[in-house]
């Protein structure tokens, strides 16, 4: 009997790939060390399924220098555990595998199809499985239904996708060599003159996103508005008012609109010409993920991040393809009537598919994009078998309608234009209307027409103008990004992945380098960006990091090897690193002001003293080194008041107050834990309330 | 004696009394002074030009900070 053994990336999906290659029975779940597998019995066969959880391995440092030890040019694999703080599941996964791995004499990579999944499975089976790399087989699959796992089985391809693997290891070496050695220099600078310990971080393309949104700020800033006016027109067609516009848009000199109004105001004028023109409405191409997520912020105004993150829950419930990929192309092999058929056992896409099945041959309008390893993103015809939440339940109906609207007929739309002569000037009237909706009835709520309607007009009719005024208007300054934009701003200046752009963005948030929806730079940001462009323009220039995307991509397809990509990047980055550890004392000058700033705010409550209305700041008492919220007024005001916070953890001022009783509510994080977010005044009223029932109240935050 | 911007605390640029960032935004307040001037057929004096500038919300907040010091640094001569 012989033993295999498949590697899958998430224990949902482990469970799929168990379940599809288990024909007669269910699989078995069996715990070893804690770690659970699926034991499946096919033929004379045994197949064990494990999960990872996510990558169980990361690149780190060969030594055992300190954490601020900088340049660092020589690294290697370790497991996660050994790499990164607060890995435990990580350890006891990697020993589980590796256990059970000595049992079996054949493995496959079921990973996600994709550099990260083939990267995943790639360092489990070479380093948890003893070498087991070399004679590896790899399924490739982009839904995680029955059929598609079974099929991938059977038809497994007789080794790994190396060329992909080390794509991904070059990719998380090159980023990780930038990242050490640039956010250790700025760290180290500044800890060298302030004495003050920040976490300061860039990376190879973070670095470049943050100057977008810097230089955004910066036009923002340094906006200066003009001046002009446009003429508000209401015209009188037969009883009905209508507002009408000047055939020139904006006046750029006042007095040039004022005489305008002169001549026109309270005069009568004759409908010259009408115009009518017809458009075609191209039904819209299938969802690759960026479009997905500018969708999904667009109508749900969820974050890139959180658009992925519940499409990868969608997907591993097996709801919906992939969603990786760069594809807008839907191959006819995926089954659409099959999966028109599932849908049609939704009662909310019942008559849409019917429809669409009646109307003949089914040919999605796919787009120029394509993706090696997968389709767009479609649904498998899959029903839901638990309730989905809210969100889910909206990008769910998102991608259904998205993949039906793909199949849809052209639309048409008519554009009305009626000319206005009031002497010498012209005004227009316009209007549009849908004539034929096509698509746009299968796209539902997510595909938004204007519809003007005009009354019934006719050339030399007469209209008289009833109100003609100025209005004064301004310039505006360019947009701040959101999420979204700036996704597509990365997108376009082709640094990132679609796998991890998203999350570059959420970083820049986490690291106190942008607030806000609307994407504004902080101080801090723009003092980190102010130093990479004087001390090392290269780093943050889009350039370099767009060139080395390309080589990477090369790997993939065999044409560029792994190694030659990274000593190059060490060539390219050890002077730019040698020349920064130089100017360590210059570079900690510039940062310290802002530094001691960012530490002065993280200790300074923005709620007054409810007692004398001084600043309230966390500070220690001098002979405990317990630390309290004290207030400032203890001297002039001899004020008292004091507030207790926990000991323990990171504790971090946050800007939500409490709903109970408004003060400002702490935040505390602890190595391993969730973390804790309470109000301290609540926390001290609780304590002295007669009978203490029940323990104080500090909900954990939900951390995804 | 490392020279500062006398508006932030970034450096100033080679002879020049601003720093980089002062120093577009005075570009810009110099440069729409023209198009605004021409607006109100040229009657528009410095003076109102800042006040004007300075009620808008469209105007940056560094070109807000640098009108306030060159009107102070006008009451001064
Ligand atoms: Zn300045």
């Amino acid at each position: 009997m012989a033993t295999t053994l498949v590697v899958t990336e998430k224990p949902d999906a482990a469970l799929h790939v168990a379940e599809a290659l288990s024909i007669k029975r269910k699989p078995k779940k069996v715990s070893v060390d804690g770690v659970p597998f699926y034991e499946v019995q096919k033929d004379e066969d045994r197949i064990l399924v494990c999960s990872a959880l996510g990558h169980l391995y990361a690149v780190a440092a060969k030594g055992n220098e300190a954490r601020s030890q900088y340049p660092v040019w020589d690294f290697g694999w370790k497991p996660k555990h050994l790499a990164e703080r607060g890995q435990r599941k990580q350890q006891k996964f990697i020993e589980s595998i590796s256990k059970v791995s000595k049992e079996a004499d054949r493995f496959i990579n079921a990973c996600d199809y994709d550099i990260e999944g083939s990267l995943i499975g790639y360092t489990i089976l070479k380093y948890a499985c003893d070498g087991a790399d070399q004679k590896a087989q790899r399924m490739k699959f982009s839904t995680l239904t029955t059929k598609e796992l079974r099929d991938a089985y059977a038809k497994v391809s007789p080794q790994l996708d190396f060329s992909l693997a080390y794509a991904g290891m070059c990719r998380h070496e090159v980023d990780w060599l930038y990242g050490i050695n640039l956010s250790r220099a700025l760290t180290q600078s500044a800890y060298k003159a302030s004495h003050r310990y920040a976490t300061l971080s860039t990376g190879r393309v973070q670095g470049p996103t943050l100057r977008f949104v810097v230089e955004r700020e910066r036009e923002i800033e340094t906006f200066v508005p003009t001046p002009y006016w446009v003429l508000k027109t209401i015209v009188d067609v037969d009883g009905k008012t209508i507002e009408a516009e000047y055939e020139i848009e904006r006046f750029e000199v006042k007095s040039q609109a004022e005489s305008t109004i002169k001549e026109c105001a309270g005069k009568n004028g004759l409908i010259e010409k009408l115009e009518s023109r017809t458009y075609r409405l191209s039904p819209p191409t299938p969802f690759d993920l960026s479009a997905l997520q500018a969708e999904a912020y667009r109508h749900f105004g969820f974050t890139p991040r959180a658009a992925l993150g519940i499409a990868e829950r969608l997907y591993l419930d097996q709801l919906i393809s992939y969603p990786r990929t760069s594809s807008q192309k839907l191959p006819s092999s995926i089954g659409y009537e099959e999966i028109m058929k599932g849908l049609s056992q939704i009662d909310a896409y019942r008559s849409v598919t019917a429809m669409l099945s009646a109307s003949g041959t089914l040919v999605p309008n796919e787009g120029k994009k394509d993706d090696p390893a997968h389709p767009a993103v479609y649904p498998t015809g899959g029903v839901p078998k638990r309730m989905l939440d809210a969100r889910e339940q909206k990008l769910f109906d998102l991608v259904v309608r998205r993949f039906l609207a793909t199949f849809g007929q052209t639309a048409t739309k008519q554009s009305d234009k009626a000319v206005i002569k009031v002497g010498d000037h012209s005004f227009f009237l316009r209007g549009s209307r849908i004539l034929e909706k096509g698509w746009i009835s299968l796209y539902g709520p997510y595909a938004k027409f204007e519809e003007i309607t005009l009354p019934t007009l006719k050339e030399g009719q007469e209209v008289s103008i009833t109100e003609i005024s100025l209005e004064e208007k301004y310039t505006q300054p360019s947009s701040r990004y959101n999420p979204s934009s700036l996704l597509k701003a990365m997108e376009e200046a082709e640094i990132g992945t679609k796998a991890t752009r998203a999350d570059i963005v959420e970083t820049l948030y986490r690291r106190g380098y942008v607030k806000e929806l609307r994407m504004v730079a902080t101080p801090l940001a723009f003092r980190v960006t102010e130093i990479l462009t004087n001390y090392c323009p290269k780093v943050i220039d889009v350039t370099f990091t767009r060139e080395l995307e390309g080589k990477m991509e090369q790997i993939e397809s065999g044409k560029q090897t792994r190694e030659h990509v990274v000593v190059e990047t060490v060539d390219y980055l050890k002077p730019i690193v040698e020349g920064l550890k130089t100017k360590e004392d210059q570079i900690g000058e510039e940062l310290t002001n802002i530094i001691t700033e960012m530490w002065r705010a993280s200790i300074t409550l923005s709620v007054p003293c409810p007692k004398c209305g001084s600043i309230l700041k966390v500070v220690r008492n001098p002979k405990t080194r317990k630390r309290f919220i004290g207030c400032s007024g203890k001297w002039e005001k001899k004020c008292t008041f004091g507030l207790p916070v926990p000991q323990f953890g990171v504790l971090t001022l946050l800007e939500k107050r409490c709903p109970e009783c408004g003060f400002q509510m702490v935040q505390v994080r602890s190595k391993g834990r969730r973390p804790m977010v309470s109000c301290p005044n609540c926390y001290v009223n609780k304590l002295k309330a007669p009978k203490p029932t029940e323990e104080v109240t500090i909900k954990p935050t939900v951390s995804k | 004696m490392v020279d500062h911007c006398p508006l932030c605390e970034r450096l100033k640029e080679p002879s020049s009394e601003f720093c980089s960032f002062h120093n577009a935004a005075l570009k810009n307040l110099e440069d729409a002074y023209s198009s605004w001037s021409k607006a109100y057929d040229g009657k528009l004096t410095r003076e109102e030009y800042y006040e004007k500038l300075t009620a808008l919300a469209e105007t940056g907040r560094t070109v807000k900070n640098l009108i306030e010091h060159l009107r102070e640094k006008g009451e001064g001569n």
